[in-house]
């Protein structure tokens, strides 16, 4: 429990005479200099991503009225400008640092450009692929886990692009399966890899990223495990050995080594998708019966129910 | 916060004289916002589930609106007494949640057959059951489920009156006032807190559902006439976000005719200005702003998701060009830097900050 919630509840049971005194005290209120930093911050970030993000739009707008040197000259001064903010503000400020992330959103727009102007033939895929790779040595320099999101992202989208169009040359219905695999895989490298450097490097170690890349491999492996469950024929079947392999890494990582309530709620939150879609399909097949609606409904509140009781207990074993 | 930290944390309070009595028994362990979240989610898979069962084996429930409402409101009753019953139990609790949301679904489709669909009735009917249940329901994920249906209800029910415009304003000025004034209701902060994130939640996917730039109630196929333009919602969004700067900044102890004061209120305004025609710019820094002032990391952080949100789904928003939402986004970002510039060294200099 948070200072913030202990006061509040004190204050439900009568316990307190001043709440807002009590938050002061408590040191839950900000005061001028943390309102200076955060709003420092927000009004740093919101404007900086606003302008990147008004180029993407100007660009992807295709403005016949300016000819293509115009707005080459455009861009590529924009993406030189960020680069030189970030290279007089420097990696440690917050300034510099969103300078350098409107300069590889920039270079997106950039390639984007070249591609719309040339009319390369490229595949969609190819323009993501291309950016996360010229984006990659200012990624490594900018030393900040907010970049390196936005990289992965990138590299998320070349995956899921490149398999739209290249379903593979034997088998189409394993596409969609091929590209989870590849997302799940890539994903999983990227969190074991965070999850090791943070050890190590100050500027990694913040639970939201990590926590991000857990979601994007937790969904990939949950989806091919529904994928395998429902589509059984047609599935290569991998999910339902890797899946409890998944769940016991997660579990062994996340409940020994370095304890993440969010992950294990994640996890349990998979079981009962997984647990529930695999009863649903052989219980219910034909329409099923009222009876197989009945259990199925109780053996997801049994779980749901199980999982908050193991996740407040590991909770309260954290805290004390 | 463990009970060491907990008895020190009442020392230091009750030193100050903040205190009333002796330190109350320890409560039952906060529960974190994602393990609500997960339960929630498997509420609402139970929930499904369940309805399968009323309407495989109680097929006779479905034929009748009457029987609907009935059998719906006695789940929802029965739901109301596990609460109240077994408070602390974790079956008790998710089977009360599946029941009650199945109960629900049962009311609405009673209430929907019962009421003219093309009217606001069936909407207002609906609003009013879950805002009762808001407060009613002794559980948080309930209320904040509840709160949020109340809140989509009643915008479904101002569009088919025509008012589909000004749904998200209004909710903006709920969130506001609610938040801003946590402090009172902090005797009754089980009910109000999961109210006011219901209330955000729901606020921040009607002002998300501009993004469609169609009438929800032309989707709905109902050709109810707008009488609400859509630059009424944003006026009052920005007045929300006004509203809650001007308390923050009397909060602070700044007077209203200090020139600072003007100042902040002139920048929030020329902020609120410049992205009115970008929704949810001025709503996601409210509730980011409003968030920080309470110390709650989660609703500032809700605030950051939800401006991230606004601007990738500001793409799709069909009733501006590319090149036009390039210039409102554009503006938008320069009054941003120059609001943090004057913030920096006008508004808040580093040296008055620090003595403060």
């Amino acid at each position: 429990m948070s200072i913030r919630n202990a006061i509040l509840g004190w204050s439900e049971r009568g316990a307190i005479a001043d709440v807002r005194a009590a938050l002061d005290i408590a040191g839950v209120l900000p005061h001028a200099q943390h309102w200076r930093a955060f709003l420092d911050r927000l009004l740093l970030w919101s404007g900086a991503v606003a302008l990147a993000a008004a180029v993407v739009f100007f660009i992807a707008h295709n403005w016949n009225d300016l000819g293509k040197f115009a707005k080459f000259g455009l861009v590529e001064v924009l993406v030189l400008a960020a680069a030189l903010g970030y290279w007089r503000l420097g990696p440690e400020k917050a300034a510099g640092k969103a300078s350098l992330l409107v300069a590889c959103i920039l270079f997106g727009a950039l390639l984007a450009l070249f591609g719309q102007t040339y009319q390369t033939g490229a595949d969609t895929w190819e323009l993501f692929a291309n950016w996360a790779g010229l984006i990659a040595a200012w990624v490594i320099v900018g030393r900040f886990a907010a970049l390196w999101i936005l990289w992965l992202a990138i590299a998320n989208v070349a995956i899921v692009l490149y398999f739209q169009v290249r379903p593979g040359v034997l088998d189409i219905a394993f596409a969609g399966e091929r590209a989870l695999w590849t997302l799940f895989a890539f994903d999983t490298a990227a969190l074991a890899a965070w999850e090791l450097a943070a050890r190590r490097i100050r500027w990694l170690d913040e639970r939201w990223a990590p926590r991000l890349l857990a979601i994007a491999s937790g969904t990939s492996i949950t989806a091919l495990a529904l994928h395998a469950i429902l589509d059984w024929r047609d599935a290569s079947g991998m999910a339902f050995l890797l899946y409890p392999v998944w769940l016991g890494c997660a579990y062994a990582v996340y409940r020994r080594f370095m304890p993440d309530l969010f992950v294990l709620a994640g996890g349990c939150l998979s079981v009962i998708v997984v647990v529930t879609t695999f009863l649903a399909r052989h219980l219910l097949q034909g329409g099923g019966d009222a009876a197989a609606f009945l259990l199925i409904a109780m053996a997801v509140i049994a779980m749901a129910a199980a999982c908050g009781w193991w996740l407040k207990q590991v909770a309260r074993g954290a805290r004390t | 916060m463990n009970p060491a930290s907990a008895q020190q944390l009442w020392s230091k309070l009750a030193s100050a004289g903040l205190t009333v009595g002796n330190m109350p028994q320890a409560q039952e362990a906060h529960t974190p916002w994602y393990v609500r979240v997960m339960l929630g989610i498997a509420g609402f898979i139970a929930a499904v589930f369940l309805l399968g069962f009323v309407g495989v084996g109680l097929a006779f429930v479905l034929e009748s609106k009457i029987a609907s409402l009935t059998v719906g409101f006695m789940m929802i009753a029965a739901a109301y007494a596990v609460f109240r019953a077994a408070p602390d139990s974790d079956f008790g609790s998710m089977f009360a949640l599946a029941m009650s949301f199945t109960g629900q679904a049962l009311v609405v489709y009673g209430v929907w057959g019962m009421l003219n669909e093309r009217s606001a009735q069936p909407w207002v009917a609906i609003a009013a059951i879950e805002a009762i249940l808001a407060v009613a329901m002794p559980n948080f994920i309930h209320r904040v489920v509840s709160a949020y249906a109340a809140v989509l209800a009643l915008a479904l029910a101002l569009a088919s009156s025509g008012a589909e415009a000004v749904a998200g304003g209004l909710v903006a000025l709920a969130v506001a006032g609610l938040w801003l004034n946590e402090v009172r209701f902090a005797k009754h902060d089980a009910v109000a807190t999961p109210i006011g994130y219901g209330l955000t939640l729901a606020f921040i996917q009607v002002e998300g559902s501009n993004f469609t730039g169609h009438s929800v109630m032309a989707m709905l196929g109902s050709n109810v006439r707008t009488w609400a333009m859509p630059w009424m919602g944003e006026a009052l969004v920005v007045a929300a976000f006004l509203f809650a700067v001007g308390t923050l900044l009397r909060r602070a102890g700044w007077t209203v005719l200090e020139s600072r004061s003007i100042l902040s209120l002139a920048v929030a305004a020329a902020i609120g200005a410049a992205s009115f025609k970008a929704p949810g710019v001025a709503g996601g820094l409210m509730i980011a702003i409003v968030g920080f002032a309470n110390g709650n990391r989660l609703l500032a952080g809700l605030g950051i998701a939800a401006l991230l949100y606004y601007v990738s789904s500001y793409y799709y928003l069909l009733d501006a060009t590319l090149l036009a939402k390039a210039g409102v986004l554009a503006a938008s970002g320069v009054v941003l830097l120059a609001a943090r510039w004057l913030l920096l060294n006008v508004i808040m200099p580093e040296r008055a900050s620090a003595d403060a």
